[in-house]
Protein backbone atom coordinates (compact mmCIF):
# COMPACT_ATOMS: atom_id res chain seq x y z
CA UNK A 1 0.00 0.00 0.00
CA UNK A 2 1.36 3.59 -0.96
CA UNK A 3 1.60 6.16 1.26
CA UNK A 4 -0.83 8.18 -0.75
CA UNK A 5 -3.47 5.19 0.05
CA UNK A 6 -2.72 5.33 3.57
CA UNK A 7 -3.23 8.66 3.69
CA UNK A 8 -6.20 9.08 1.22
CA UNK A 9 -8.04 6.37 4.12
CA UNK A 10 -7.11 7.67 7.32
CA UNK A 11 -7.14 11.22 6.40
CA UNK A 12 -11.20 11.87 7.70
CA UNK A 13 -9.58 10.15 11.18
CA UNK A 14 -6.64 12.22 11.16
CA UNK A 15 -9.16 15.26 11.04
CA UNK A 16 -11.39 13.55 13.47
CA UNK A 17 -9.06 13.30 16.11
CA UNK A 18 -7.23 16.64 15.86
CA UNK A 19 -10.60 18.95 16.01
CA UNK A 20 -11.64 16.41 18.75
CA UNK A 21 -8.76 16.49 20.84
CA UNK A 22 -8.30 20.59 20.04
CA UNK A 23 -11.69 21.19 21.45
CA UNK A 24 -11.20 18.89 24.00
CA UNK A 25 -7.96 20.77 25.29
CA UNK A 26 -9.95 24.68 24.54
CA UNK A 27 -12.99 24.52 25.98
CA UNK A 28 -11.76 24.20 30.00
CA UNK A 29 -9.42 27.22 28.62
CA UNK A 30 -10.11 31.02 29.69
CA UNK A 31 -8.89 33.84 27.15
CA UNK A 32 -6.68 34.84 30.70
CA UNK A 33 -3.41 33.80 29.76
CA UNK A 34 -1.26 33.99 25.94
CA UNK A 35 -2.50 30.40 25.36
CA UNK A 36 -5.83 30.53 26.75
CA UNK A 37 -6.41 33.69 24.16
CA UNK A 38 -4.20 31.61 21.35
CA UNK A 39 -6.91 28.52 21.90
CA UNK A 40 -10.05 30.49 22.50
CA UNK A 41 -9.60 32.62 19.21
CA UNK A 42 -9.37 29.21 16.96
CA UNK A 43 -12.56 27.89 19.54
CA UNK A 44 -14.38 30.85 18.20
CA UNK A 45 -12.68 30.35 14.96
CA UNK A 46 -14.37 26.86 14.27
CA UNK A 47 -17.57 27.46 16.36
CA UNK A 48 -18.14 30.01 12.65
CA UNK A 49 -17.20 27.14 10.99
CA UNK A 50 -19.55 24.86 12.53
CA UNK A 51 -22.09 27.11 11.91
CA UNK A 52 -21.58 27.31 8.08
CA UNK A 53 -21.30 23.37 8.28
CA UNK A 54 -24.94 23.41 9.88
CA UNK A 55 -26.11 26.01 7.47
CA UNK A 56 -24.75 23.43 4.51
CA UNK A 57 -26.71 20.71 6.53
CA UNK A 58 -30.17 22.76 6.38
CA UNK A 59 -29.51 22.77 2.47
CA UNK A 60 -29.17 19.05 1.85
CA UNK A 61 -32.01 18.67 4.50
CA UNK A 62 -34.13 21.36 2.04
CA UNK A 63 -33.18 19.88 -1.02
CA UNK A 64 -34.45 16.70 0.83
CA UNK A 65 -37.68 17.65 1.55
CA UNK A 66 -38.44 19.41 -1.49
CA UNK A 67 -37.31 16.14 -3.48
CA UNK A 68 -39.21 13.65 -1.92
CA UNK A 69 -42.47 15.56 -1.62
CA UNK A 70 -42.69 16.40 -4.84
CA UNK A 71 -42.00 12.82 -5.71
CA UNK A 72 -44.85 12.12 -3.65
CA UNK A 73 -47.17 14.93 -5.28
CA UNK A 74 -46.06 13.67 -8.66
CA UNK A 75 -46.69 9.78 -8.18
CA UNK A 76 -50.13 10.89 -6.27
CA UNK A 77 -48.79 8.45 -3.46
CA UNK A 78 -51.56 7.69 -0.27
CA UNK A 79 -52.13 11.26 1.49
CA UNK A 80 -49.79 13.60 -1.13
CA UNK A 81 -52.03 16.35 -0.46
CA UNK A 82 -50.15 16.80 3.01
CA UNK A 83 -47.26 16.74 0.84
CA UNK A 84 -48.80 19.44 -1.59
CA UNK A 85 -49.54 21.12 1.86
CA UNK A 86 -45.47 21.29 2.64
CA UNK A 87 -44.18 21.98 -0.27
CA UNK A 88 -46.68 25.38 -0.61
CA UNK A 89 -46.40 26.27 3.28
CA UNK A 90 -42.56 26.04 2.32
CA UNK A 91 -42.59 28.15 -0.73
CA UNK A 92 -44.74 30.90 1.28
CA UNK A 93 -42.10 30.89 4.14
CA UNK A 94 -39.16 31.19 2.04
CA UNK A 95 -40.91 33.95 -0.16
CA UNK A 96 -41.34 35.79 2.81
CA UNK A 97 -37.91 35.05 4.89
CA UNK A 98 -36.29 36.90 1.46
CA UNK A 99 -39.12 39.54 1.05
CA UNK A 100 -38.07 41.20 4.91
CA UNK A 101 -36.06 38.52 6.31
CA UNK A 102 -36.81 36.88 9.34
CA UNK A 103 -38.28 40.01 11.60
CA UNK A 104 -39.78 41.49 8.15
CA UNK A 105 -43.74 42.11 8.35
CA UNK A 106 -44.42 39.57 6.14
CA UNK A 107 -42.79 37.01 8.20
CA UNK A 108 -44.08 38.47 11.47
CA UNK A 109 -47.19 38.63 10.43
CA UNK A 110 -47.00 34.43 9.26
CA UNK A 111 -45.06 33.71 12.58
CA UNK A 112 -48.19 35.06 14.70
CA UNK A 113 -51.15 34.07 13.10
CA UNK A 114 -49.92 30.64 11.62
CA UNK A 115 -46.97 29.11 13.20
CA UNK A 116 -47.62 30.18 16.97
CA UNK A 117 -51.18 29.92 16.60
CA UNK A 118 -51.05 25.76 15.38
CA UNK A 119 -48.00 25.35 17.73
CA UNK A 120 -49.96 26.85 21.03
CA UNK A 121 -52.99 24.90 19.98
CA UNK A 122 -50.78 21.53 19.51
CA UNK A 123 -49.50 22.64 22.83
CA UNK A 124 -53.29 23.09 23.96
CA UNK A 125 -54.21 19.52 23.18
CA UNK A 126 -51.23 18.11 24.76
CA UNK A 127 -52.94 19.32 27.90
CA UNK A 128 -56.16 16.97 27.13
CA UNK A 129 -54.62 14.24 25.89
CA UNK A 130 -52.49 14.14 29.23
CA UNK A 131 -55.69 14.46 31.18
CA UNK A 132 -56.96 11.79 29.53
CA UNK A 133 -53.69 9.40 30.10
CA UNK A 134 -53.41 10.19 33.86
CA UNK A 135 -57.10 8.98 33.88
CA UNK A 136 -56.06 5.81 32.17
CA UNK A 137 -52.88 4.54 32.88
CA UNK A 138 -52.79 5.75 36.36
CA UNK A 139 -53.75 2.76 38.30
CA UNK A 140 -52.45 1.34 41.40
CA UNK A 141 -52.40 -1.97 39.43
CA UNK A 142 -48.49 -2.89 40.83
CA UNK A 143 -46.19 -1.37 43.88
CA UNK A 144 -44.29 -0.16 41.46
CA UNK A 145 -47.14 1.97 39.86
CA UNK A 146 -47.88 2.75 43.57
CA UNK A 147 -44.73 4.12 43.73
CA UNK A 148 -44.93 5.96 40.45
CA UNK A 149 -48.17 7.05 41.20
CA UNK A 150 -47.63 8.65 44.84
CA UNK A 151 -44.49 10.28 43.75
CA UNK A 152 -46.36 12.16 40.52
CA UNK A 153 -49.45 13.12 42.63
CA UNK A 154 -46.89 14.62 44.81
CA UNK A 155 -44.73 16.84 42.56
CA UNK A 156 -48.30 17.48 40.18
CA UNK A 157 -49.39 19.32 43.86
CA UNK A 158 -46.14 21.11 43.55
CA UNK A 159 -46.56 22.54 40.63
CA UNK A 160 -50.31 23.45 41.19
CA UNK A 161 -49.56 26.37 43.08
CA UNK A 162 -52.92 25.94 44.98
CA UNK A 163 -51.64 22.75 46.52
CA UNK A 164 -48.10 24.43 48.19
CA UNK A 165 -50.55 26.94 49.66
CA UNK A 166 -52.47 24.72 51.29
CA UNK A 167 -50.55 22.22 51.86
CA UNK A 168 -46.59 23.64 52.45
CA UNK A 169 -45.60 20.17 53.34
CA UNK A 170 -46.34 19.11 49.85
CA UNK A 171 -43.58 21.72 48.38
CA UNK A 172 -40.82 20.38 50.89
CA UNK A 173 -41.67 16.59 49.77
CA UNK A 174 -41.64 17.78 45.71
CA UNK A 175 -38.44 19.17 46.19
CA UNK A 176 -37.16 16.62 47.98
CA UNK A 177 -38.00 13.79 45.23
CA UNK A 178 -36.63 16.01 42.71
CA UNK A 179 -33.37 17.06 44.71
CA UNK A 180 -32.66 13.01 46.05
CA UNK A 181 -34.22 10.13 43.84
CA UNK A 182 -34.66 11.95 40.96
CA UNK A 183 -31.12 13.95 41.10
CA UNK A 184 -29.46 10.32 42.06
CA UNK A 185 -31.15 8.67 38.92
CA UNK A 186 -30.38 11.16 36.62
CA UNK A 187 -26.93 11.87 37.51
CA UNK A 188 -25.79 8.23 37.92
CA UNK A 189 -27.75 8.27 33.84
CA UNK A 190 -25.62 11.63 32.68
CA UNK A 191 -22.36 9.32 33.95
CA UNK A 192 -23.59 6.64 31.95
CA UNK A 193 -23.62 8.70 28.72
CA UNK A 194 -20.83 10.53 29.69
CA UNK A 195 -18.66 7.50 29.25
CA UNK A 196 -20.33 6.23 26.56
CA UNK A 197 -19.89 9.03 24.64
CA UNK A 198 -15.52 9.32 25.54
CA UNK A 199 -15.49 5.06 24.80
CA UNK A 200 -17.28 6.34 21.14
CA UNK A 201 -15.11 9.33 20.55
CA UNK A 202 -12.02 6.60 21.15
CA UNK A 203 -13.51 4.69 19.16
CA UNK A 204 -13.68 7.14 16.18
CA UNK A 205 -10.36 8.49 16.56
CA UNK A 206 -8.81 4.56 16.64
CA UNK A 207 -11.22 3.81 13.85
CA UNK A 208 -12.76 0.92 15.17
CA UNK A 209 -16.63 3.04 14.76
CA UNK A 210 -18.00 2.30 11.30
CA UNK A 211 -20.15 5.57 10.21
CA UNK A 212 -23.34 4.44 8.16
CA UNK A 213 -22.22 0.84 8.42
CA UNK B 1 -78.72 -20.61 16.05
CA UNK B 2 -78.45 -18.33 19.02
CA UNK B 3 -82.17 -16.65 20.08
CA UNK B 4 -82.41 -13.36 20.81
CA UNK B 5 -83.66 -13.47 24.38
CA UNK B 6 -80.89 -16.58 25.40
CA UNK B 7 -78.15 -14.15 23.76
CA UNK B 8 -79.37 -10.86 26.26
CA UNK B 9 -79.57 -12.98 29.19
CA UNK B 10 -75.98 -14.41 28.57
CA UNK B 11 -74.68 -10.72 28.73
CA UNK B 12 -74.43 -9.14 31.90
CA UNK B 13 -74.57 -5.35 32.14
CA UNK B 14 -71.58 -3.89 33.22
CA UNK B 15 -71.22 -2.54 36.60
CA UNK B 16 -70.99 0.90 37.40
CA UNK B 17 -67.56 1.15 38.11
CA UNK B 18 -66.51 -0.54 35.22
CA UNK B 19 -68.27 2.21 33.38
CA UNK B 20 -66.92 4.91 34.80
CA UNK B 21 -63.23 3.13 34.46
CA UNK B 22 -64.03 3.10 30.89
CA UNK B 23 -65.60 6.61 30.30
CA UNK B 24 -64.58 7.92 26.93
CA UNK B 25 -62.48 11.38 26.41
CA UNK B 26 -65.14 14.21 25.31
CA UNK B 27 -66.79 14.36 29.30
CA UNK B 28 -62.93 13.99 30.89
CA UNK B 29 -61.87 16.98 28.18
CA UNK B 30 -65.32 18.75 28.59
CA UNK B 31 -64.66 19.00 32.69
CA UNK B 32 -61.40 20.14 31.69
CA UNK B 33 -62.07 22.59 29.67
CA UNK B 34 -64.43 24.16 32.19
CA UNK B 35 -61.57 24.44 35.09
CA UNK B 36 -59.26 26.03 32.19
CA UNK B 37 -62.19 28.30 31.19
CA UNK B 38 -64.27 29.45 33.85
CA UNK B 39 -60.68 31.64 35.95
CA UNK B 40 -60.71 33.42 32.68
CA UNK B 41 -63.85 34.76 33.69
CA UNK B 42 -64.17 34.78 36.78
CA UNK B 43 -59.99 35.61 38.25
CA UNK B 44 -59.92 33.58 41.75
CA UNK B 45 -56.60 34.96 42.97
CA UNK B 46 -55.43 31.62 44.25
CA UNK B 47 -52.51 32.27 46.45
CA UNK B 48 -48.86 31.52 45.46
CA UNK B 49 -46.60 30.19 47.84
CA UNK B 50 -43.13 31.60 46.72
CA UNK B 51 -40.35 29.42 46.76
CA UNK B 52 -37.15 29.61 47.45
CA UNK B 53 -35.45 29.40 44.07
CA UNK B 54 -37.57 32.68 43.40
CA UNK B 55 -36.69 34.72 46.67
CA UNK B 56 -33.07 33.15 45.38
CA UNK B 57 -33.57 35.07 42.10
CA UNK B 58 -34.70 38.25 43.88
CA UNK B 59 -32.29 38.51 46.50
CA UNK B 60 -29.69 38.39 43.73
CA UNK B 61 -31.13 40.92 41.76
CA UNK B 62 -31.07 43.14 44.62
CA UNK B 63 -27.78 42.77 45.08
CA UNK B 64 -26.34 44.17 41.88
CA UNK B 65 -24.28 46.93 42.36
CA UNK B 66 -24.01 50.03 39.48
CA UNK B 67 -22.03 49.16 36.66
CA UNK B 68 -22.65 45.32 37.00
CA UNK B 69 -24.17 43.36 33.66
CA UNK B 70 -26.22 41.03 33.32
CA UNK B 71 -27.30 38.73 30.42
CA UNK B 72 -30.58 38.19 29.70
CA UNK B 73 -31.56 35.41 26.86
CA UNK B 74 -35.19 34.99 25.22
CA UNK B 75 -33.65 31.50 23.40
CA UNK B 76 -37.33 30.38 23.57
CA UNK B 77 -39.41 30.02 20.35
CA UNK B 78 -41.97 32.04 19.44
CA UNK B 79 -44.70 29.32 19.96
CA UNK B 80 -43.70 28.68 23.27
CA UNK B 81 -44.12 32.73 24.22
CA UNK B 82 -47.31 31.36 26.91
CA UNK B 83 -44.66 29.37 29.16
CA UNK B 84 -42.02 32.07 29.35
CA UNK B 85 -42.94 35.25 28.86
CA UNK B 86 -44.67 36.39 32.01
CA UNK B 87 -41.71 34.97 33.77
CA UNK B 88 -39.19 37.32 31.63
CA UNK B 89 -41.38 40.22 31.99
CA UNK B 90 -41.22 40.42 35.71
CA UNK B 91 -37.51 39.78 35.60
CA UNK B 92 -36.67 42.48 33.22
CA UNK B 93 -39.06 44.79 35.51
CA UNK B 94 -37.01 44.11 38.76
CA UNK B 95 -33.60 44.57 36.47
CA UNK B 96 -34.82 48.08 35.41
CA UNK B 97 -35.41 49.14 38.61
CA UNK B 98 -31.99 48.81 39.71
CA UNK B 99 -30.49 51.86 39.01
CA UNK B 100 -26.93 51.46 36.94
CA UNK B 101 -27.59 47.85 36.39
CA UNK B 102 -26.47 46.94 32.45
CA UNK B 103 -28.27 44.54 30.47
CA UNK B 104 -27.25 42.43 27.66
CA UNK B 105 -30.33 41.16 25.88
CA UNK B 106 -30.05 38.48 23.15
CA UNK B 107 -31.34 35.37 21.57
CA UNK B 108 -29.42 32.23 20.21
CA UNK B 109 -32.98 29.45 19.71
CA UNK B 110 -33.84 30.58 16.45
CA UNK B 111 -34.76 33.70 14.23
CA UNK B 112 -38.23 34.04 15.78
CA UNK B 113 -36.86 33.81 19.10
CA UNK B 114 -36.70 37.69 18.52
CA UNK B 115 -40.46 37.93 18.12
CA UNK B 116 -40.17 36.88 21.67
CA UNK B 117 -37.97 39.40 22.70
CA UNK B 118 -40.22 42.22 21.07
CA UNK B 119 -43.15 41.07 22.91
CA UNK B 120 -41.64 41.36 26.12
CA UNK B 121 -40.17 44.54 25.50
CA UNK B 122 -43.61 45.84 24.10
CA UNK B 123 -44.86 44.88 27.64
CA UNK B 124 -41.74 46.22 29.49
CA UNK B 125 -42.07 49.08 26.95
CA UNK B 126 -38.87 50.86 29.06
CA UNK B 127 -39.07 54.01 26.96
CA UNK B 128 -42.36 55.09 28.72
CA UNK B 129 -42.09 53.25 31.90
CA UNK B 130 -38.30 54.11 32.35
CA UNK B 131 -37.33 56.82 31.02
CA UNK B 132 -34.14 57.48 32.52
CA UNK B 133 -32.95 53.81 31.09
CA UNK B 134 -31.01 54.79 27.47
CA UNK B 135 -30.06 52.24 24.77
CA UNK B 136 -26.42 51.46 25.05
CA UNK B 137 -26.20 53.04 28.24
CA UNK B 138 -28.43 50.70 30.25
CA UNK B 139 -29.46 48.12 28.05
CA UNK B 140 -27.67 46.90 24.63
CA UNK B 141 -29.99 44.14 22.29
CA UNK B 142 -27.73 41.79 20.33
CA UNK B 143 -30.58 39.95 18.24
CA UNK B 144 -30.49 36.57 16.72
CA UNK B 145 -27.04 34.93 16.74
CA UNK B 146 -27.15 31.62 14.90
CA UNK B 147 -25.60 28.66 15.88
CA UNK B 148 -26.78 27.11 18.79
CA UNK B 149 -24.59 25.71 21.45
CA UNK B 150 -21.10 26.27 19.33
CA UNK B 151 -21.84 29.42 20.00
CA UNK B 152 -23.51 30.11 22.86
CA UNK B 153 -20.08 28.55 24.14
CA UNK B 154 -17.86 30.66 22.00
CA UNK B 155 -20.19 33.92 23.45
CA UNK B 156 -19.06 32.71 26.66
CA UNK B 157 -15.26 33.22 25.56
CA UNK B 158 -15.57 35.94 23.98
CA UNK B 159 -18.50 37.92 23.25
CA UNK B 160 -17.41 40.67 21.33
CA UNK B 161 -16.14 38.34 18.56
CA UNK B 162 -19.27 36.73 18.10
CA UNK B 163 -21.63 39.62 18.41
CA UNK B 164 -19.01 42.78 17.26
CA UNK B 165 -22.01 44.88 16.45
CA UNK B 166 -25.25 45.02 17.71
CA UNK B 167 -28.72 43.95 16.40
CA UNK B 168 -29.01 47.49 14.66
CA UNK B 169 -24.78 47.72 13.32
CA UNK B 170 -23.92 49.78 15.94
CA UNK B 171 -20.25 48.28 16.82
CA UNK B 172 -19.83 46.75 20.97
CA UNK B 173 -16.86 49.73 20.80
CA UNK B 174 -19.15 52.95 20.93
CA UNK B 175 -21.05 51.40 23.73
CA UNK B 176 -18.02 51.33 26.09
CA UNK B 177 -20.15 50.81 29.39
CA UNK B 178 -20.57 47.14 27.90
CA UNK B 179 -16.78 46.72 25.64
CA UNK B 180 -15.14 48.03 28.67
CA UNK B 181 -16.89 45.75 31.22
CA UNK B 182 -17.63 42.46 29.29
CA UNK B 183 -14.19 40.40 28.67
CA UNK B 184 -15.69 36.48 28.68
CA UNK B 185 -18.92 35.21 30.42
CA UNK B 186 -16.96 35.58 33.78
CA UNK B 187 -17.81 39.34 33.68
CA UNK B 188 -21.51 38.80 33.78
CA UNK B 189 -22.66 39.75 37.26
CA UNK B 190 -25.60 37.49 36.26
CA UNK B 191 -26.93 35.14 33.69
CA UNK B 192 -30.53 34.64 32.61
CA UNK B 193 -31.64 32.00 30.13
CA UNK B 194 -35.04 32.18 28.66
CA UNK B 195 -35.41 28.52 27.69
CA UNK B 196 -35.19 24.92 29.04
CA UNK B 197 -36.93 23.12 25.77
CA UNK B 198 -34.89 19.99 24.92
CA UNK B 199 -33.43 19.60 28.92
CA UNK B 200 -29.95 19.71 29.76
CA UNK B 201 -28.87 18.63 26.41
CA UNK B 202 -30.97 20.67 24.64
CA UNK B 203 -28.72 23.26 22.21
CA UNK B 204 -29.27 26.40 23.62
CA UNK B 205 -30.12 25.33 27.63
CA UNK B 206 -27.27 22.87 27.41
CA UNK B 207 -24.49 25.15 26.18
CA UNK B 208 -25.89 27.95 28.80
CA UNK B 209 -25.27 24.89 31.27
CA UNK B 210 -21.93 24.41 30.08
CA UNK B 211 -20.27 27.59 29.14
CA UNK B 212 -21.66 30.17 31.87
CA UNK B 213 -22.54 27.46 34.53
CA UNK B 214 -19.62 25.06 34.39
CA UNK B 215 -16.79 27.03 33.04
CA UNK B 216 -17.13 30.29 34.17
CA UNK B 217 -19.71 29.62 37.60
CA UNK B 218 -21.36 32.48 36.82
CA UNK B 219 -24.82 33.00 39.09
CA UNK B 220 -27.22 31.23 36.66
CA UNK B 221 -30.67 31.08 36.56
CA UNK B 222 -33.33 29.61 34.15
CA UNK B 223 -36.56 30.98 33.01
CA UNK B 224 -37.93 27.43 32.79
CA UNK B 225 -40.17 25.18 30.56
CA UNK B 226 -41.90 23.54 33.03
CA UNK B 227 -41.80 19.70 31.67
CA UNK B 228 -38.23 19.81 31.85
CA UNK B 229 -37.39 21.04 35.00
CA UNK B 230 -36.87 17.70 36.70
CA UNK B 231 -33.85 17.41 34.24
CA UNK B 232 -32.27 20.61 35.57
CA UNK B 233 -32.21 19.76 39.22
CA UNK B 234 -29.22 17.55 39.45
CA UNK B 235 -27.89 21.01 39.11
CA UNK B 236 -29.43 23.06 41.63
CA UNK B 237 -28.15 25.16 43.35
CA UNK B 238 -24.83 24.25 42.59
CA UNK B 239 -24.45 25.48 39.12
CA UNK B 240 -27.77 26.35 38.37
CA UNK B 241 -28.58 28.82 41.10
CA UNK B 242 -32.46 29.75 40.50
CA UNK B 243 -35.10 28.41 38.35
CA UNK B 244 -38.59 30.09 37.85
CA UNK B 245 -40.96 27.32 37.07
CA UNK B 246 -42.72 28.20 33.96
CA UNK B 247 -45.95 30.64 34.77
CA UNK B 248 -46.17 29.23 38.13
CA UNK B 249 -42.58 30.91 38.77
CA UNK B 250 -43.71 33.79 36.99
CA UNK B 251 -46.60 34.37 38.96
CA UNK B 252 -43.97 33.77 42.71
CA UNK B 253 -41.40 36.46 41.10
CA UNK B 254 -44.88 38.76 40.35
CA UNK B 255 -45.48 38.26 44.05
CA UNK B 256 -42.11 39.34 45.08
CA UNK B 257 -42.27 42.50 43.09
CA UNK B 258 -46.12 42.98 44.33
CA UNK B 259 -47.55 43.50 40.71
CA UNK B 260 -50.25 41.05 39.40
CA UNK B 261 -48.97 40.27 35.96
CA UNK B 262 -49.73 37.50 32.92
CA UNK B 263 -47.97 35.08 35.67
CA UNK B 264 -50.55 35.43 38.53
CA UNK B 265 -53.25 35.10 35.89
CA UNK B 266 -52.72 32.04 34.31
CA UNK B 267 -51.60 30.95 37.66
CA UNK B 268 -55.64 30.46 38.64
CA UNK B 269 -56.32 27.78 35.62
CA UNK B 270 -52.72 26.44 36.25
CA UNK B 271 -54.22 25.67 39.52
CA UNK B 272 -57.89 24.47 38.94
CA UNK B 273 -56.52 22.23 36.29
CA UNK B 274 -54.13 20.47 38.38
CA UNK B 275 -57.11 20.13 40.93
CA UNK B 276 -59.00 18.54 38.52
CA UNK B 277 -56.45 16.17 37.45
CA UNK B 278 -55.52 15.06 40.71
CA UNK B 279 -59.00 14.69 41.99
CA UNK B 280 -59.33 12.73 38.64
CA UNK B 281 -56.71 10.25 39.16
CA UNK B 282 -57.75 9.84 42.74
CA UNK B 283 -61.34 8.88 42.36
CA UNK B 284 -60.32 6.57 39.71
CA UNK B 285 -58.13 4.84 41.75
CA UNK B 286 -60.75 4.54 44.51
CA UNK B 287 -63.17 3.27 41.43
CA UNK B 288 -60.91 1.02 40.37
CA UNK B 289 -59.90 -0.58 43.70
CA UNK B 290 -63.47 -0.75 44.68
CA UNK B 291 -64.04 -2.52 41.64
CA UNK B 292 -61.82 -5.20 42.16
CA UNK B 293 -63.31 -5.89 44.92
CA UNK B 294 -66.54 -6.40 43.65
CA UNK B 295 -64.70 -8.54 41.26
CA UNK B 296 -64.20 -10.79 43.91
CA UNK B 297 -66.38 -13.95 44.74
CA UNK B 298 -68.50 -12.78 47.63
CA UNK B 299 -67.19 -16.02 49.74
CA UNK B 300 -63.82 -14.33 49.48
CA UNK B 301 -64.39 -10.43 49.74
Amino acid sequence: MSIFTTIRRNIDRAFLTFFMLFLLIAYPLAPTTDFGKFMTSWYTKITGWITVLGAWAIMIGVFALVRNNLKNIYKRAEGWYYDAVTIVSFVIFVVAGFMGGSTGPIMTWLTTNVTRAVSTALLGIEAFLATSAYYRAYRLKTLDAAILLISSLIVLMWMGPVFGYLFPQINDLAVWLLLNPNSAAQRAMFVGIGLGLIALAVRSMLGRERYGA
Amino acid sequence: MELRGERDMSRKKPRWTTRLLNLDNPPIYAILLIFMILPLFYPLNTPVPVTAMAIDLYNKIESLKPGDVVLLDFSWSYSFKILHEAGHVAVLRHLLSKPGVKIVMVCFMGADSELSWRDVMAIVDIEKNYPDKKYGKDWIWLGYIPGGEATVLAFADNPWAIAPKDKYGTPIEQYPDFYNAVKTGADFALVIEGGGHGGVNGHVTGGFLKSYGLKYHCWLAYNMDPSVIAEFYPYYPTIIKSMLNGNAGAAEYERLLNMRGAGSVMVDALSMTHLYVIALIVLTNIVYLYDKYLSKPRSSR
